[in-house]
């Protein structure tokens, strides 16, 4: 497709790379954590100056050399809030805030190449999250107004090994996206935490799933750590009012379906209040750091210029 | 309440003595460079550069485009021998087939007056398309780390003992060209601290990306028609890299002569010793952040090249009239430039030191 306004490559297009050898490829990781054990989360607040609210997100990197066929991948995420704004003279009233939130894939966040263009995924994934954040923002607070959140992911975790491309046949597929939808929640929050808009409860969001032919349930799946996964469950949390306010869940057919649900979202809340846990201690520091510098501001010489009006 | 313009703001920081900038800085010091290579996972190369107020990621990745899917291709360029080619004609094929293709990203996450998912502005753009000048104009990626060639192996194709009148005869190739290795160099701007600052984060990252790009070792396969790569990393190679562009922006600051500071000069002799006159003239400031774009009057961007010999400028571009900065006011930067490009190679060094 020529996109007019960016550069193109060659006009015939171009063909990634195939590799070949497959048999000397590194096995399949597997998975070392409990399986109530989350991965551990790295997660920095007011990163961009010009934003009213910001953070930066980033799943454990699990020590591996570089190589052109990683077997896994970490979750890097930024996100900015711009807001909230007036909106334009033109508009009718409207007594709350209107929100939009948008994700964006970044051209090497994938294992493909990603184009600049928006597709359906990042439209279903920015829908996912608009839902979430609306069930957490107060919205009365701010009539006549508008916010702008923003996520852009930098990398996003595949949903299998990179020999593995013709899909796994017996399970679900999409709990890589599921697992970019989650931590864009998070960073979603910590971003409308560190722009100081109202909030009904800190969201935290979490993602469980079951392997095929096992009961446990398994707390923040890595989709290439397992052959198959039957089912998983995303969900978005208000803990101190127990409420759920976002639900994504897949599931290849089975017996017992319904129970099968219900314990799904049980264990995706308990991932959510592991989230919770590290989405305020992220929070706590943050204020912490704003008000030394705040404190430091006033107490230091600041370099006043006179000038002649 | 009176009212504080910019440009009288900082007018009247720039009258101090000495002279500083509201970032507390002096005219000519420019801020350090942060630099990260090599931590994302699905690209060939990758680096992330902080600069001021501007955050730029940028990632390569490298595609194929085989030879027989360029139109008009004409292989009788290929069949010379590679000494009698010059590197000018072979460099053509990167203008012509586009196998650099830079684009950078800045969209409302970075700055509010982007909008949201709609197509690149003209800032973006004209930021992509002198990116992608500088690479050509400076020759910083060689055409040869592009080229997959071939010889083939005249016993793998059965022709070893043949007749070449015998119709089962192969011609067999000798170092042809069969590919060329396409590098998508995407930046995303994470913060956004001005045009002349971002353009300079930009050059920072790609050139560092290109330094950390890893190709893996590529063949062409006789049966197939197709080329096969290895996942060997141990058998990768790096790009053959001409140079080391180095940018550097400035701004230039002319005062309002209507407004009049007093000077701060000491009395000698009961008379007041006569303002400094430099103050009210034009300040050349090198580095400039959003604040000092918006209000200088001329500002721009130059990239310097700097081998173990000498420094030459690779582009110097500027907007804004006025004509106040004269061929004194350049050779002054380009001085600071060549600093710049002491700092910039060790900054480098660094990072490909400690880097994976």
């Amino acid at each position: 497709m020529n996109d007019r306004r960016r550069i193109n490559g060659p006009a015939s297009g171009t063909q990634p790379v195939v590799f070949e050898n497959k048999s000397k490829a590194l096995g399949r990781p597997q998975r070392s954590r409990k399986p109530n054990e989350l991965r551990k989360i790295f997660l920095q607040t007011g990163l961009v100056p010009a934003a009213a609210g910001s953070a930066y997100l980033e799943l454990e990197t699990p020590s591996s050399t570089r190589s052109f066929i990683p077997t896994t991948s970490t979750i890097k995420l930024s996100c900015a809030i711009q807001g909230p704004k007036p909106l334009p003279r033109n508009s009718s009233f409207s007594p709350n805030l209107q929100l939009s939130a948008s994700i964006k894939f970044a051209p090497f966040a994938t294992r493909q190449r990603h184009g600049y263009l928006r597709d359906n995924v990042e439209r279903d994934l920015g829908s996912h999250l608009e839902n979430a954040l609306n069930g957490v923002i107060i919205p009365d607070r701010y009539p006549k107004s508008a916010l702008d959140v923003t996520v852009m992911v930098l990398e996003g975790e595949e949903d299998c090994l990179w020999n593995e491309e013709h899909g796994q046949e017996r399970g679900i597929s999409g709990v890589g996206l599921m697992n970019v939808l989650a931590e864009s929640i998070n960073v979603a929050v910590a971003a409308l935490i560190d722009a100081k808009v109202d909030c009904l409860d800190l969201l935290s969001s979490g993602v469980a799933a079951r392997a095929a032919d096992s009961e446990t349930d398994l707390l923040d799946p890595c989709p290439s750590e397992h052959e198959a996964l039957a089912c998983a469950c995303v969900v978005g949390y208000l803990p101190a009012r127990n409420e759920v306010v976002e639900v994504w869940s897949k599931m290849a057919a089975g017996k017992g379906r319904e129970q099968v649900a219900e314990d799904l979202v049980d264990a995706a809340i308990k991932a959510a209040r592991g989230s919770h846990k590290i989405l305020t201690e992220v929070i706590k520091e943050s204020l912490k750091h704003s008000i030394k510098t705040k404190h430091s501001a006033n107490t230091k010489t600041t370099n006043d210029v006179e000038m002649k009006t | 309440m009176p009212l504080i313009s910019p440009s009288a703001l900082l007018q009247a920081y720039l009258s101090q003595d000495p002279p500083i900038r509201p970032s507390n800085r002096t005219p000519t010091e420019t801020r350090p460079i942060h630099l990260n290579t090599g931590s994302l996972t699905h690209c060939n190369g990758s680096s992330l550069v902080k600069l001021g107020e501007s955050t730029i990621v940028c990632a390569i990745r490298a595609e194929l485009l085989p030879i027989s899917e360029i139109a008009h291709y004409r292989s009788s360029e290929s069949a010379r021998v590679s000494q009698e080619r010059t590197e000018e004609d072979s460099y053509e094929a990167v203008t012509l087939n586009n196998l650099l293709v830079p684009n950078l990203e800045l969209s409302t996450n970075c700055h509010p007056s982007f909008p949201a998912n709609v197509a690149p502005t003209v800032t973006g753009q004209s930021i992509s398309q002198r990116v992608l000048s500088l690479l050509h104009s400076s020759r910083f990626v060689s055409i040869a780390s592009l080229e997959i060639r071939h010889t083939s192996d005249p016993a793998a194709s059965g022709s070893a003992g043949l007749d070449p009148d015998d119709p089962a005869y192969v011609e067999p190739e000798k170092d042809v060209l069969k590919a060329y290795w396409t590098l998508y160099i995407d930046c995303v701007a994470l913060s956004y601290g001005g045009e002349a600052n971002a353009f300079d984060t930009t050059v920072m990252a790609v050139i560092a990306a290109l330094k950390d790009v890893r190709i893996p070792q590529a063949r062409w396969d006789e049966d197939s028609k197709q080329i096969f790569c290895s996942p060997d990393y141990t058998k990768a190679r790096t790009l053959e890299l001409r140079g080391l562009p180095c940018p550097l922006s400035f701004g230039v600051f002319e005062p309002d002569s209507r407004i009049k500071f007093d000077n701060e000069g000491a009395e000698v002799n009961g008379t007041a010793t006569p303002s400094k006159q430099k103050s009210q003239g034009a300040t050349i400031l090198l580095d400039i952040d959003y604040f000092e774009s918006d209000v200088c009057t001329e500002k721009g961007n130059i990239v310097v090249d700097w081998s173990s010999r000498s420094c030459r400028i690779l582009r110097l571009e500027k907007v804004g009239g006025g004509g106040v900065l004269g061929l004194e006011g350049i050779k002054q930067i380009v001085d600071s430039a060549e600093k710049r490009c002491q700092e910039w190679k060790a900054v480098l060094d660094g990072a490909s030191g400690s880097g994976g």
